[in-house]
This record gives structure tokens, C-alpha cells and sequence, in this order.
């Protein structure tokens, strides 16, 4: 049987194939999967797990994670925020049958048509000391007992905040150097995403000296889809989230939360990233035709093969494999 | 088992060699001297049509692709020879020398005509070649410009069909040359006198020419023996396919996501390419880099 | 069709129908004068009565060509104007010739052959082309006109005549450098009638000093005499007009009883 006998260009993807692509991606784009508080951009050693970064990531001063708001600290009379860090280390799939990742009970078996996915997420989070407490709970004593004065603006104590900030988030770089984790190394101009997004827009960051950090191991089963993006007739492989389950982490409601949470981290963050155009699924294998259309004016498109006229599924998940199957449509001018 | 597979029917193998083959086309012009006559040709010429024969002992054949002429312009230049009365020698009784007479020409200089009749409506020729798919690495030595995974028809042996003139094309060039030849000779008795001494136009066409028998037969020589046109069709169009223009290539690294907001596009490295046909398809499959 | 024609310019004089004379040499008349004896000798070339052109021949027993061509319309070392020196001297094998022709234009020329005597002081003139040509000379005549033409041989008070017949050029064996051969002795022409297609040649060996002049005195007719010219004529239908009754008696000799003798008949045509 041939590879196209119900398509006229056939491309697959071997589950070893994808898993060395998302590794590629990961080393190249690692802010996708690294988010973290403006601190780690001169403190990357805080992180909770080494950033592997491809070297072009350096060249082009590439972020190596994206600028988040430090978390907010409830209740106080002006904000304060804590840094923290959220990566996900390790991205691993396995298309039907599974036979690499061994699922959880309550994903099992995989359904057909299906993939696993086993996903490594490290959180951290700065728990400041007693002392970095007691330097700046006189201050917010004066802030919360203080009457119908603004938070910010023109008067002293709102200025002395934002210098103590200052000061405090200086001397705890000094202070902190010999609590580096590791070797990892941001790029030599600290490039940032969304640098409007740092520290000073108000909220006083408490200094940091560690990060506690622990790791837990996500499960997830998915499929792929074909699918537009806005306007666009361009059809793209979209995955798309089926279920997510988290190992051992109690009590349930907890744990059915964080796993809703990281099922949107997913679902609207990472994932509509790394959705790949149909001509990549093949190799470009149609540029050059495409190309030469155009110089006689042709207009010249790949399609996904029509299911289930055309193929049974499409994009279809089997034998370790993803496969697309794609027709060529020529108008000619 | 690799992890990349593309395959393409033969359906989209054909459109790819369309593709391929309707960017092909070339000029060429030349002219040699053979003696008495000049003859050269000015020449534009596209591939079109043909039909591709995937095999299943992994060979290509692309047969039947059609060889259009947009210029088949056939330019030949005759130096007529001097045309002269008088001349010869005669013996004289010993010890008188042998005598000879000057010749005295009619004409100021010796007459050139030249022809340019383009037969491009008149000529048909097919291509066909067999060959089979190679996989080659590019690497690139210019500043910016990726490596490239590139795949070629590699044809072994081509096939180029023969000129081969109809006779309305000897006619054709022959009415011309005689037309100009008449259009120098003055009418009167003098064009008899001329007629005579050149044995008449069409004899003095096929000597000068040294025309052994059809004149588009000796055209048809001419084109495919004396000029090498053919050779230079053969060679173009093999070069063309064999290592000038690939069937398909793709960059290495191969870009999978573009760049977007500053950040750098995802390109994977693509390894060990390896290409085979058998007789309904064309299957690529690659590995991805560490 | 792109066609290109280098224009020519045709050699018109060989087409004239001038007759041909010794005394004056045209297009197509070529003189060979013989120089038997080694020594230097003077040559001039008149144009229509004025020396043009004077060069020196150097007749040596051996080492050199026994025929020289020498064009007279192109030689002008004399000529008003043109400044080409005279010092061109031509070495010839003694008992070899010189022809004297003339390849285009309408100019007579004529040939002066003389030698220096140095002990007697005075000039030996060999050749003088305007009177008779001296025996061992030739005198040669291409023909291009068909025709017959007439030959004279002038030699003291002798004359001597005789005739050429020059035929339309054809047939495959045609050449025209196979020219014939007429002998003029004591007794005149041998042969009296000489055979030639048009574009050959006739060399007159002369065993005696004479002047020749051949005219053409019947052409042959344009097409060959042979050829009757078949045309097809058409008659333009003339309106027939009523003329009056003529006076004039009819006459009735025709034989043609059925005619009656109505006025104004005209020809049934």
C-alpha cells in the first residue's frame, strides 16, 4: 500500500522525530516555556532548573524566559509582590499506542487517534525572611493607618516606598551572590519580553534571596486538528487538549485546581505557539512548484485531504506516528 | 524507522517537473564557415508537456517532453564565386610557352547573399531522458544563506529527436537563394550568358552548397551533425535537471516556526536524506538532528 | 524571411557591342606581345591616344615566369595626378609574353614596345600596337554577344578576312576558358571560320604582322534563332459603328456567294 494512495502528498512524523523537535524548540524559544518575575533576568541563578538555550538564542539576545508580575501579596496597604518563577523542564510525547510514557490510571489506556504527553513543571517562589519583614513592616504600618492619603504621588511616604524598593532590591543583589544555583547565564544585554512590564510600575518587590522550588510531573493526553488562524486561509496543525492529570498531589481539590490552571497555561499559552503550517508537515515540499506557479501567475495550495472522503482521519495519530495528508490544488491563471 | 516521511504521488511528481520544466528555455546563436557558404543559426527554444513514468526499480522517466521553438532562425550566407568569361590556355608549338588568356569578370566583386528564414512552424522534436532521484547536501558559500538539502532528476542518457525538415522547407530556402541569385543577374542576353556560365541557379546553388540530394536533408545535417546543436540541448537540458535545478529542496536547518516579536525562528537540523521512487510514488525520509 | 544582397556593380563594358581592334585595345581584347631577347625593354600604355602608364620589362634567360599579365585600366603611372613613380620594373624569361588587356571601362588602349640601342644611339621600337601587330605576337578576343562575326586582317596591302560564329552558351559541357585557336599566315585565317559559344575566347596567332578587327556584323536574335516566340493574343472587342453606304463600287470577286451586298460589312471577326 502506498503512502498516498488517497492523498497526493503524504508526510509523517515519527514520535523520537517530534520529541528531538520540541527539544529544538525549547532550546530556541525558551520563553515559552519559562516565565519568571523581572528578577531572574540578573538573577537567572534563581531559577528552579537550568535553562538549556541554543546558542543563536544568545547571538540574537533572545529572551530565555517571559516577564511576569511578581505575585501579589494580599492585603497590604500599597502592593507588594513576591518573585516567582514557573518552567516547564521537560516535554515528552508519545504518539498511539503508548509505549514510552506510562500514563496515569485516570488517563488509560489511550484512546486511539490520540497522544500522551508527559510534562515536567517546576514552580518557585521567593519566601522572604524575617528580617527583609521587619525592615519594611514599619513603613507599611505608617501606609495602613495613614487617612485619606493617595498611595502614590507627590507625598514623602509614597516616594520613600519606591526608594526603599530601590534600595532594598540593590542590596539584596549584593547580599544574595553567594546563593547562586547554577550556571545558568542570561544573554550580555539581559534582553527581557515586555520590559513595560518590570518591577517599578508600582508595586514594590520584595528582595529576593532564594527561590523555593518544587517539581511536579503533568500528564496529558491530546490530538492534533487542521485549522485556520484569523484571516488567513492557511491551514495549520493545531494541538489540542484532551485531558491533563497531575501524579500524587493531594488533597483532589487542590489538585483538580492546579491541574485547571496549567490546562489553561496550556491550552492559551503554550500550545497555540507551537502550532506548525501544514507545508511544514512536509518538508516545504511544495515551494519550488509554488514558486514556479506564481512566475506564470498560478495559483498553487496545499489542502489537507478531505476526511472521511478522502482518508479515514487527518491528521491522523497511529503506529507512533503522525501523519498529514495533503492534496495540491493548481489554478492556473 | 526515520523520523521524517514525506511522500508524493506520482500525480504531484508530474505537477513538480511541470513546474520545473515550463522554467526551462534557452538561446544560442552561432556561425561556421564552410568555405563557400557560411551557415549559422539564432535559436530560442522551451520545454513543454511530457510525461513523467515513475518505476518500480526506482528509476524516472520523463518522456515526450516536447522541444518548442520560439527561434529557429537558420542563417546562411553564400559567397557566390566570381562569374568570368574568357580564361583558359592554349599550347603553343615548342619552343613557344603555353599561353593563357586573363579572365575578365562581370561582376565589380564577388557577389554575397545571405538568408535568414526562421522554420521554428516547421520543426517538431520530442526529449526523453531516464534517470533516477539524488539527494544532495548544498553548502552554501554565501554570507546568510543556509545549507540546502536539494533533490535532482539525474538523468543518465538523454533522448533528443532529430531535426528532421519537411521538404517545404528546402523548397522554401531553396526559392529564396534562387530569388536572390536572379535578383543579381541583369536581364537581357546577358542573363543568359550568366545563367550559362553558372550552369544554372539551382545547380550553382547545390554546388556551392555541395547539396548531394534534398536540400532539407542537408539542412537537416547541418543541424544536427555540423552545428552540435543537439549535443547542446542534450547537455543544457541534463545539466538543467542533473545539477542546476532541483526537483525540490529545502533549507538545512529547516525553519519550522517564524520569527515573531524579535524572537529568532525554530529550524531544526535534517539528517541522513535519503530519496526513492518506487512505481506510484516518491518517498523522502530524514531523520532530525540532535 | 530575412534576405540581404551585397550590391554588385556590373562590369558593363564586357557587354558593349564595340567592335574589337588590335590598334586599339578594349574590354575583352587582350594583346600578347612576344619578347624573344634578353635586355631591358620600355613599355608604354596609351589611353585613348595619351601615354598613362610606362614601366620597364627585364627579359632574362632564365629565373623568371615566361607570362606576364599586365591590366592596363588600372595602370596610370603617367596619369595626370597620380604621382606613382615610374621605377617598377617586370622581369620576364626571354622567349616569354606579356599580355596587355584591359579588365573594365570604355578606354582604347594601345602598346609601345622599344629598346635602347646603345651603339648606334637611337631607339629600337619592337611593338606599336596602334599600327601592326609584329609576327609572334597574338591578339586574343572574348565574345560574349551571339552572333557571327566578322574577322579583318590588315597585313601591308594583303587583307585578310574571316568569320566567327559564336553560338548561345548551354548545354552541361560548357567552359568558357576553352578558346580556339586561329592561325593568320601568308594565306590568311586557318581556319577561315571558327565555332565558339559566347564568353569564349580566339586567339590569333599572327605568323605575319598584321592588324585584326572582328565586329559583330549579324547578332543572333535575343532568345536563339531557333526559338519561335508563341504568344497568345487577345483581340479587344471593338463596338461596331454604322457607317454610311460607300460610294465605291463593291467588288464581288471574293467567291463568297453567301455574302450578300449589304453596305457597311466589316469582317466577321
Amino acid at each position: 500500500m502506498a503512502f498516498t494512495d488517497h492523498s497526493d502528498i503524504y508526510g509523517a512524523v515519527h514520535e523520537d522525530g517530534i520529541n528531538r523537535v520540541v527539544r529544538h524548540i525549547m532550546r530556541q524559544r525558551p520563553s515559552l516555556f519559562n516565565y519568571a518575575t523581572q528578577i531572574f533576568a540578573q538573577r537567572p541563578d534563581l531559577f528552579c532548573e537550568k535553562i538549556d538555550v541554543a546558542a543563536e538564542v544568545i547571538q540574537a539576545q533572545n529572551p530565555i524566559f517571559t516577564v511576569e508580575k511578581p505575585l501579589p501579596v494580599l492585603g497590604t496597604p500599597t502592593p507588594v509582590g513576591l518573585n516567582f518563577c514557573v518552567q516547564l523542564t521537560d516535554f515528552q510525547i508519545d504518539f498511539h499506542p503508548a509505549n514510552t510514557i506510562q500514563l496515569p490510571p485516570e488517563l488509560s489506556p489511550l484512546a486511539q487517534q490520540r497522544l500522551a504527553l508527559r510534562i515536567r513543571a517546576c514552580v518557585g517562589m521567593d519566601c522572604p525572611s524575617d528580617s527583609v519583614i521587619a525592615d519594611i513592616l514599619p513603613r507599611m504600618e505608617v501606609l495602613a493607618t495613614a487617612e485619606d492619603k493617595p498611595l502614590f504621588g507627590t507625598n514623602m511616604l509614597a516616594t520613600g516606598g519606591l526608594v526603599a524598593t530601590r534600595a532594598l532590591a540593590a542590596s539584596d543583589v549584593r547580599a544574595s551572590r553567594g546563593l547562586v544555583r547554577g550556571d545558568i547565564f542570561l544573554p550580555p544585554t539581559g534582553g527581557v519580553l515586555d520590559p513595560g512590564r518590570g518591577t517599578d510600575d508600582g508595586i514594590i518587590v520584595l528582595p529576593t534571596r532564594q527561590i523555593n522550588c518544587f517539581c511536579l510531573e503533568l500528564f496529558a493526553v491530546a490530538h492534533f486538528e487542521w485549522g485556520t488562524i484569523g484571516s488567513s486561509p492557511q491551514q495549520w496543525l493545531k494541538t489540542r487538549l484532551d485531558g491533563i492529570e497531575i501524579v500524587d498531589l493531594q488533597p483532589t481539590p487542590m489538585e483538580d485546581m492546579i491541574e485547571c490552571y496549567l490546562k489553561l497555561v496550556l491550552r492559551l499559552g503554550v500550545l497555540p505557539r507551537l502550532s506548525i503550517k501544514l507545508e511544514k508537515m512536509v518538508l516545504d515540499i511544495t515551494k519550488i512548484i509554488r514558486d514556479q506557479g506564481i512566475a506564470f501567475g498560478d495559483e498553487v495550495t496545499i489542502e489537507p485531504a478531505p476526511v472521511p472522503a478522502g482518508v479515514p482521519h487527518n491528521p491522523a495519530i497511529e503506529n507512533d506516528l503522525v501523519k498529514v495528508f495533503a492534496n495540491l490544488i493548481v489554478r492556473s491563471a | 524507522m526515520a523520523h521524517l516521511t514525506v511522500a508524493v504521488s506520482e500525480g504531484t511528481f508530474q505537477k513538480s517537473v511541470d513546474a520545473l520544466v515550463r522554467n526551462l528555455s534557452f538561446e544560442k546563436a552561432d556561425q561556421t564557415s564552410f568555405g563557400a557558404f557560411t551557415a549559422g543559426y539564432d535559436v530560442k527554444a522551451h520545454l513543454e508537456g511530457g510525461t513523467v513514468d515513475l518505476r518500480a526499480d526506482n528509476t524516472i522517466q520523463l518522456k515526450e517532453l516536447d522541444l518548442r521553438w520560439d527561434r529557429l532562425k537558420f542563417i546562411l550566407g553564400i559567397d557566390i564565386p566570381e562569374i568570368c568569361v574568357g580564361g583558359g590556355c592554349i599550347d603553343l608549338p615548342w619552343p613557344l610557352p603555353d599561353l593563357c588568356l586573363p579572365r575578365v569578370c562581370i561582376f565589380s566583386d564577388d557577389p554575397d547573399i545571405s538568408i535568414e528564414p526562421d522554420l521554428a512552424a516547421f520543426v517538431a522534436q520530442e526529449v526523453s531522458f531516464t534517470g533516477s532521484l539524488l539527494a544532495q547536501y548544498h553548502v552554501s558559500t554565501t554570507p546568510g544563506e543556509s545549507n540546502k538539502w536539494q533533490i535532482f532528476i539525474d538523468p543518465q542518457t538523454i533522448d533528443v529527436d532529430l531535426f528532421d525538415f519537411p521538404d517545404i522547407v528546402g523548397n522554401l530556402i531553396e526559392d529564396a537563394l534562387t530569388d536572390l541569385i536572379t535578383a543579381l543577374i541583369p536581364g537581357g542576353p546577358v542573363r543568359d550568358l550568366i545563367i550559362a556560365i553558372i550552369g544554372g541557379v539551382s545547380d550553382l546553388i547545390r554546388d556551392i552548397l555541395d547539396i548531394p540530394d534534398d536540400i532539407q536533408e542537408w539542412l537537416s545535417d547541418l543541424f544536427n551533425v555540423s552545428f552540435g546543436l543537439l549535443d547542446f540541448i542534450g547537455t543544457l537540458i541534463l545539466d538543467y535537471f542533473a545539477s542546476e535545478n532541483p526537483i525540490y529542496e529545502f533549507d538545512d536547518p529547516f525553519q519550522i516556526m517564524e520569527a515573531s516579536n524579535g524572537l529568532i525562528p525554530v529550524r531544526i537540523p535534517i539528517r541522513n536524506l535519503d530519496v526513492h521512487v518506487t512505481d506510484v510514488e516518491m518517498v523522502v525520509q530524514a531523520d532530525v538532528g540532535a | 524571411m530575412e534576405k540581404t544582397l551585397k550590391k554588385m556593380v556590373l562590369n558593363r563594358a564586357v557587354f558593349s557591342k564595340r567592335p574589337f581592334d588590335s590598334g586599339a585595345l578594349t574590354v575583352l581584347g587582350t594583346l600578347f606581345h612576344r619578347f624573344p631577347e634578353v635586355g631591358d625593354y620600355e613599355v608604354f600604355v596609351s589611353r585613348d591616344g595619351q601615354n598613362v602608364h610606362r614601366t620597364r620589362v627585364q627579359v632574362v634567360s632564365d629565373n623568371a615566369p615566361s607570362q606576364l599579365n599586365f591590366e592596363m585600366s588600372s595602370a596610370s603611372n603617367l596619369a595626370e595626378g597620380c604621382g606613382c613613380g615610374s621605377d617598377n620594373t617586370l622581369t620576364l624569361k626571354a622567349g616569354g609574353v606579356v599580355s596587355f588587356y584591359a579588365s573594365q571601362g570604355v578606354g582604347a588602349y594601345s602598346v609601345s614596345v622599344s629598346q635602347s640601342d646603345d651603339r648606334n644611339k637611337r631607339k629600337v621600337t619592337h611593338l606599336d600596337s596602334t599600327g601592326y601587330l609584329p609576327a609572334g605576337d597574338l591578339f586574343a578576343v572574348t565574345l560574349v554577344h551571339a552572333g557571327t562575326y566578322s574577322v579583318t586582317a590588315t597585313a601591308g596591302k594583303a587583307r585578310f578576312v574571316g568569320e566567327i560564329r559564336v553560338g548561345a552558351p548551354g548545354g552541361e559541357k560548357y567552359r568558357p576558358d576553352r578558346p580556339t585557336v586561329v592561325e593568320l599566315g601568308k594565306d590568311g585565317f586557318t581556319p577561315k571560320s571558327a565555332q565558339i559559344m559566347a564568353g569564349q575566347s580566339v586567339v590569333f596567332n599572327l605568323t605575319q604582322a598584321a592588324r585584326i578587327q572582328v565586329e559583330l556584323a549579324k547578332p543572333e536574335r535575343p532568345g536563339g534563332s531557333d526559338k519561335v516566340r508563341q504568344t497568345y493574343t487577345i483581340n479587344r472587342r471593338r463596338p461596331v459603328v454604322e457607317k454610311p453606304a460607300s460610294p465605291t463600287k463593291e467588288r464581288d470577286d471574293s467567291g463568297d456567294k453567301g455574302r450578300g451586298k449589304g453596305k457597311g460589312r466589316r469582317g466577321d471577326r
